[in-house]
């Protein structure tokens, strides 16, 4: 009983509600990222980020809570399940984020997929 | 505890003064990205060797800031909450998701006393309260999933 009447308040508002409001602001300005008027309350969501890849910190929300969500249900069965999964997982989203280049500038770009890289190894 | 603190002030601090595209704002975000996904790997409970975990602990205290700003642990036991919650336990996941209500209610009055002694305009205030609120929620949101998902488990 305290899981769904703690728990779930907890993953509704602040693990999904929170990133999904965000996206939603972003997404409903994504005409008019541009402008100051929206620069000045959601710049720092969508700095240094491509116009068309605004939603990247979202991609990067997800990446992080998908891996603690692996890490918790997954824990019932051998460690190694768990690993495999969020390597192939993070991999994956490297892949993908090479693909896209999210950020505006290249060295911004290779920072970040080589801090990616680096979570990745670390587990692997 | 300190280290946390110092690294979210530093975050917010750049985050509300840079008004346009700033390099130090994107790096402190890949940054803050990195250390909350290694923090997550590290989290698996791998045998990784002592020399490793040594050298991230104080990656780990700043990417989890789970028990960052209160110790809920001594707060319980020195108090004795345990009047409405079957257990610490319980009580501290209650007390970890209030945790973001009760950061935004502290910059809201660090923002409204810095608005009544500077006398600045309300405009800057809004737009930095909500900077403020953005950023609390980035850089808690990976202990509260955390917190909210280990309570299924």
């Amino acid at each position: 009983m305290w899981s769904a009447v703690l728990g779930l308040p907890i993953i509704v508002i602040w693990a999904i509600g929170c990133p999904v409001l965000a996206f939603m602001m972003l997404f409903k300005n994504r005409h008019s990222l541009e402008e100051n008027k929206v620069q000045r309350y959601l710049l720092v969501l969508y700095q240094g980020l491509r116009s068309e890849a605004y939603y990247w910190e979202l991609v990067n929300t997800i990446r992080k809570s998908f891996i603690i969500a692996i890490n918790v249900f997954m824990s019932t069965l051998p460690l190694v399940y768990a690993a495999c999964t969020a390597v192939l997982f993070l991999v994956a989203l490297v892949r993908v984020q090479v693909r896209i280049m999210p950020y505006k500038s290249k060295l911004n770009n290779e920072l970040e997929i080589e801090a990616m890289v680096t979570g990745t190894a670390t587990l692997f | 505890m300190s280290i946390i603190a110092i690294f979210f002030i530093i975050v917010i601090v750049v985050g509300i003064k840079k008004k346009q595209e700033s390099q130090q704002s994107i790096l402190l975000r890949i940054v803050a990205n990195y250390l909350q996904l290694l923090t997550a790997a590290l989290s698996f409970n791998l045998k990784f060797p002592k020399a490793l975990t040594q050298l991230m602990y104080p990656v780990e205290r700043i990417g989890n800031s789970s028990e960052a700003f209160l110790s809920f642990d001594c707060f319980i036991n020195d108090y004795e909450v345990t009047a409405f919650a079957p257990s610490n336990a319980i009580f501290k996941i209650f007390l970890t998701g209030l945790l973001p209500i009760g950061l935004i209610l502290l910059s809201l009055v660090v923002w409204g006393s810095l608005k009544l002694v500077f006398r600045s305009k309300f405009k800057d205030i809004k737009r930095n309260m909500i900077v403020t609120i953005i950023l609390i929620m980035f850089l808690l949101h990976p202990m509260l999933t955390k917190v909210g998902i280990e309570i299924f488990q």
